[in-house]
This record gives structure tokens, C-alpha cells and sequence, in this order.
């Protein structure tokens, strides 16, 4: 249920260009990724984690979007790059890519490798398919919880590797690629990616 | 153990310290004198830390003081729309705060460690390349970020995973991410999760230190950010990232050799071949050295596939000699910017005329590998490693990038160095610490021609791969 939740929610953030149904796709991802992550969060510095990170992922971030298009009216399409069908054909590919990496010897005995592989591809595939900034704030923001998700899943007895993909998380996707859009909003308000075609890397 | 983290925290609390006096000229001299300070801590915790971890503490103490002298003297122009971290006290808290991240990478002895230092430093140096506030400034600091991101998420996963076989193979938590442990433990761990998680190692460090194909973010970067932090990020950072490859490799060495060694040699000659060939099409100065720099990440690369002791010892000399001269090469271009207002080939002549044209003459001279700099004699081990390891490839592939490279950097030595004096357009006033930094970056880049071979600190060492070709 909870591993359908996050397949279907990063299809949907992959075919749909609506800034709307994006937002909802991903509180859906994130909701579900924490709920793979911790399970049963026991200790009181484990509720602490998980409610933290759960305000910052599932309230600051998307509100910090959601005022971002109010206040500068920026465009809510999310400016797909490529036609329906192909979108569709590279969520298939994603799904088969993320299941041919779960058939990996290396990986047997780890369980939910393969949701957290796709979950790191989705986050990949929304900021490929998408011209609009936020969308990519998006991708970062499900990056951070696609590691979150790789720290509980692969090295859940490591000491401080969860509290430290959590940390990458909240810097890295939300602070800094919020403070990077929000200085990109004075020159381009649609926050369009082919207005940044200047360098050519 | 305290003056290793005293050494750590000591940049950038010095920036933060050097922000509180409120008039400038106190505030640059209180903050001079502290960078003195940071690189006496960090000399002083040297003994407490390994060879190859204290050399890079000095590289990066020594290489961060001058860029901060440097800035002091020639602080970057702000574009119009200036963003909110477009001041000076952001600028010197920010470099402190990339420099402080970049010790952390480079004093840890796990890859926790390593990956929250190297990580930090993108916290920072976002920031200082989308300094100038332009669209182009910001452009690049969003590619940069996305980019990065992405890498050093994958960075992050191998490492998971590498946690993933040391638990399994019952090593102590505390320790299993430490690359010594793990390296000695290597025939305990499950060959096949080690070896997926040394490779996502490789492309996540790999992304940061510029190699083809996750380099597309670097040329923008580097050629966008002041000229401080474009010589921080060529001569530092990508020296960091090269540096978590080769804690990365000391464990491949025991779990995955072979296969390792191999990707660092496709990737290696990728990189050259790729940004070499590129380098001849840059109408822009700084954005022909930003792929001169991956072109030499590349280099390094090959030298460590070879996987014998001369290639790493090779390969590390290659970090060090670069850093500087790839330093020198952006500072002197830094100043050719203030006093020329444009960094574009077609518009720049005669700079052999001014001082700052002939340190990036003499920059430019190192960098195409010509004596009697260090990079002749780095570059010249490295292909005598190749030869000796029998890596025909690769090695056919490091020359031909090499002489392609020197085209294009003898292009743009003629094109920039000769012709009539161009009338200055840009700023006019002295900066005598920026010249001095200048003159201690070439002194440098020249010194380094012998002193792996004459220090008593390599104790004979380096002559002797050298000279057996080992």
C-alpha cells in the first residue's frame, strides 16, 4: 500500500504539469517515504526526527512554494519537455529500471532497495521532464526524501545516518534551492529554464 | 583530536569574527590577521594526522589564506540586481565557511566525515558562485546545485550501502565507515554490494570533481563565480572530491581493484579527450581554464586507475601542482578583469604589458605542462606511470589530450599576451596584496618543480618511485 503510494505519486508528478496536483503528488511521495522510513519512531529523539521532518517536508516546503506563486505571480504550469507519451514511456522505463536494480545479487537481502532506487530515479525524472524551477524544487525536495528513505532502508543501525540524510534533506533540497529560485524570480516570474540557456556547460 | 577541530572551525569562526568591527579598513586587517591565525592551527593539528590528510590541510590552509588576501585587495563586482547575499560581510563568512568545510573533508578518517564536508562545501560555494547577482552568476549556481545534489546524493547512497556490507560483516558500528577499517576488513564484506557501492561512490565524488560525463556543471561555475572562488573551486574543491576518490580506492584496492581501476581510467580518459577538444572552442578565458580544469581531474583520474604506487604517488603530486598554478591562472585573471572590465579572448591584447598579463603568462606557461613548473614534472610521471603499467589506452589518450590542451592554451597565450595595449576600461587603483599573492602562487608553482624530491618530509620516497617507475 504505502510502496503503491509512492510508485503512483511519482508517475503522477512525472504525466501531470499542473503545479496544483504536483503539490498533492508530492506531500503523497513524502508522506509515504517517511511512513517506509520510521515505521514505529519509538524514542522521544526519533518522534522529534520524524516530526521535524515532517513539518519541514510536508508544510515549509510547499508553503514556501505556494507563496512563492502568490506572491510573484509565477506561472503554475510546470512546462513539461516532453509530449504525454513520452512521459509515460519514461515512468515505464524508471518503474523497470528501479526493479531490474531490486533483481541485483548485491541486493537481495535488502528489501525495499528497489523503492528506494525509484524513489532517487523519480526525483531524477521530475526534474528532467519539467522546465519550470519549482519543479525542479520539487525534485530536490523528493531527492532529500528519497536519501532519507536510503538511510532507514540500507543502514538503519549505522549511527547518524538517518539524522544525516535528514539534515541533507532539509539544507541542501529545501533551503538552498528555495533561495536560489526565489533570486531566479527577478529575472524570468515564469520561472521558465529556457530563459537560462545562456551557458552552454 | 581538539586542535584537529580547533583547526577545523578556526576559518570560519575567524570570518564570523572578522565581521564585528563596523568600519572597513579595521575589519580587513582584524580579518588578515585571523586567516594567519586559521593557517597557524591547521599547521600545528598537521602532526596529529596522516600524510596524505595533512598535505591536503596545508594545500587548503595555504591556497584559501591567499584567496582571502586576494579578496581583501580585489573584492568581485556586484551586478545590479544584487541578491541578499551579495555583500562583502556574506562574502568573507561564506569563504570562511568553504574553507572550514573543506578541512572537515579532509581531516575526517570516515566517509561519514569526508561526505559532510564535501557536502558543506556546497552549502557555501552555491552562494559565492551566484555572487554576483547576475543571471548568468545565478544560472550557473542552479546547475551547480542541481548537479551536485544529485551527486553527492549518490555519494551518500554507496555510502549507505558500503555501511550496509560492514554491519553485515559484523564490524563495529562506530567504525564501519572508516576506510581504514573497512580496508582491512575488505575480504569480510559481500564483494558484489561493495563493489555497487564503491562505484556510486566513484560517480557521485566524481560529479564533484568535474569528471565527463557529470561535468557540465563545472565550466559554468568556475567561469561564473569571482575570481577568488572560481581559484578556490578549480584549485580546492575539485582537489577534494579527487581526494574522497582516493580514500574511495584505498578500500576498492582491497574489495574491487580491478574494476575500480578501470572506471577511474575510462572516466580519466573521457575527461581529458572531452575537455581538451572543448578547451579549443572558448571564446572566454575563464570558462577555457574551468574545462582546463576538468581536463587535469581527468588526468588524475588515469593516474590513479593505473592502481601502482607511482600512479597514486603521480596523481597526488598532479593535485598539488595544479592547485596552485590553476590558482595563479584565475587570480591574475581576476585582476585582468578588474582592469580590463571583460574576460572575453577577441577583446584582450597586449596584457603582456601589465603586470597582471604576466602572471597569467606565467600561469598559462604551467599549465600547458612546459618547465620549469611543477605541472611538467607531475604530468611527466604521469605518463612515465602509464608507460610502466603497460596502459597504452589511457596513455595514448592522456597525450593526445595533452597536446590538444596546449594548443589551446598556446592560442590563447598568443592571442591575449601579444598585440598593442589595449587603453585600460576597467578599475585603475594599486592593489599591491593582490600583486604579492600573485608572486607567492608562481613562486609556488615553480618550487613545486622540486620539492617532492628534495623535502626531507617525502624522505627519498618520491625519487625513488620516480626513478624505479614503480
Amino acid at each position: 500500500m504505502v510502496i503503491g503510494l509512492i510508485l503512483l505519486s511519482a508517475a503522477v508528478l512525472a504525466i501531470d504539469s499542473r503545479l496544483r496536483t504536483a503539490l498533492v503528488a508530492y506531500a503523497s511521495f513524502t508522506a509515504a517515504t517517511l511512513w517506509l522510513a520510521f515505521p514505529h519512531p519509538s524514542t522521544p529523539a526519533e518522534i522529534a526526527f520524524v516530526a521535524t521532518l515532517s513539518i519541514l517536508k510536508l508544510v515549509v516546503g510547499p508553503l514556501a512554494i505556494v507563496m512563492l506563486v502568490r506572491r510573484y505571480q509565477v506561472s503554475e504550469d510546470l512546462a513539461p519537455s516532453l509530449g504525454l507519451a513520452w512521459r509515460l514511456l519514461i515512468v515505464v522505463v524508471t518503474l523497470a529500471a528501479a526493479h531490474a536494480i531490486r533483481q541485483m545479487t548485491a541486493l537481495n537481502d535488502i528489501p525495499s532497495a528497489g523503492v528506494v532506487f525509484y524513489a532517487v530515479f523519480a526525483s531524477m525524472m521530475i526534474v528532467v521532464l519539467h522546465r519550470n524551477l519549482l519543479a525542479h524544487v520539487i525534485g530536490l525536495l523528493m531527492l532529500g526524501s528519497a536519501i532519507t528513505l536510503a538511510g532507514a532502508v540500507f543502514a538503519p543501525d549505522l549511527p547518524g545516518a538517518i539524522e544525516l540524510a535528514g539534515t541533507f534533506d532539509a539544507v541542501i533540497a529545501t533551503l538552498l534551492a528555495l533561495s536560489i529560485a526565489r533570486a531566479l524570480l527577478a529575472f524570468d516570474p515564469r520561472l521558465d529554464i529556457r530563459s537560462l540557456r545562456e551557458l552552454r556547460g | 583530536m581538539i586542535a584537529v577541530t580547533v583547526a577545523v572551525a578556526a576559518p570560519f569562526g575567524a570570518a564570523l569574527l572578522s565581521m564585528l568591527p563596523s568600519q572597513l579598513p579595521v575589519r580587513r586587517i582584524v580579518g588578515s590577521v585571523l586567516a594567519v591565525i586559521a593557517v597557524a592551527l591547521a599547521l600545528g593539528a598537521l602532526p596529529q594526522l596522516d600524510p596524505l590528510s595533512a598535505l591536503c590541510v596545508t594545500l587548503i590552509s595555504v591556497l584559501s589564506l591567499l584567496a582571502t588576501l586576494y579578496s581583501v585587495s580585489v573584492f568581485p563586482p556586484v551586478e545590479l540586481e544584487a541578491t541578499p547575499w551579495s555583500g562583502r560581510r556574506a562574502y568573507f563568512v561564506l569563504l570562511g565557511a568553504f574553507w572550514s568545510s573543506m578541512l572537515i573533508a579532509v581531516t575526517s578518517t570516515s566517509f561519514i566525515g569526508l561526505w559532510i564536508g564535501i557536502s558543506a562545501t556546497t552549502l557555501a560555494t552555491t552562494f559565492l558562485v551566484g555572487f554576483s547577482g547576475g543571471k548568468a552568476a545565478l544560472e550557473a549556481a542552479w546547475k551547480y546545485l542541481m548537479l551536485c545534489s544529485f551527486g553527492i546524493a549518490i555519494a551518500l547512497i554507496g555510502i549507505f550501502l558500503l555501511g550496509h556490507a560492514a554491519l553485515t560483516a559484523h564490524l563495529a558500528p562506530a567504525v564501519a565507515l572508516s576506510w581504514d577499517t573497512v580496508a582491512r576488513n575488505g575480504g569480510r564484506l559481500s564483494p558484489e554490494l561493495a563493489r555497487v557501492a564503491l562505484l556510486l561512490m566513484l560517480l557521485g565524488f566524481g560529479t564533484k570533481a568535474g569528471l565527463v560525463p557529470m561535468h557540465s556543471w563545472l565550466p559554468d561555475a568556475h567561469s561564473k563565480a569571482p575570481a577568488a572562488i572560481s581559484a578556490l573551486l578549480s584549485g580546492l574543491l575539485v582537489s577534494c572530491a579527487l581526494y574522497a576518490i582516493v580514500r574511495v580506492q584505498h578500500v576498492a584496492a582491497v574489495v574491487a581493484p580491478a574494476l575500480f581501476n578501470d572506471a577511474l581510467l575510462v572516466l580519466g580518459s573521457l575527461s581529458i579527450l572531452v575537455a581538451a577538444t572543448l578547451m579549443l572552442a572558448q571564446r572566454d578565458i575563464k570558462r577555457l581554464l574551468s574545462y582546463s580544469t576538468v581536463e587535469h581531474a581527468g588526468l588524475v583520474a588515469i593516474a590513479l586507475g593505473l592502481g601502482t604506487p607511482l600512479g597514486e604517488f603521480a596523481a597526488i603530486y598532479h593535485i598539488l601542482t595544479h592547485a596552485f598554478t590553476k590558482s595563479l591562472a584565475f587570480l591574475a585573471v581576476g585582476v585582468v578583469q578588474q582592469e580590463r572590465g571583460t574576460t572575453t579572448i577577441g577583446k584582450l591584447h597586449g596584457l603582456w604589458n601589465d603586470a597582471s598579463g604576466k602572471f597569467l603568462l606565467a600561469a598559462l606557461v604551467g599549465l600547458t605542462g612546459l618547465p620549469p613548473f611543477g605541472i611538467f614534472v607531475s604530468e611527466l610521471l604521469i605518463v612515465l606511470a602509464a608507460a610502466a603499467a603497460h596502459q597504452w589506452a589511457a596513455l595514448a589518450c592522456a597525450v593526445t589530450g595533452l597536446l590538444i590542451a596546449f594548443i589551446a592554451l598556446a592560442r590563447l597565450a598568443i592571442d591575449t599576451e601579444s598585440g598593442t595595449r589595449v587603453a585600460r576600461s576597467g578599475e585603475h587603483r594599486r592593489r599591491r596584496a593582490a600583486f604579492l599573492v600573485l608572486g607567492c602562487a608562481t613562486a609556488v608553482a615553480l618550487l613545486l618543480a622540486v620539492i617532492p624530491f628534495v623535502s626531507p618530509i617525502a624522505n627519498g620516497r618520491a625519487l625513488t618511485l620516480a626513478l624505479g617507475l614503480r
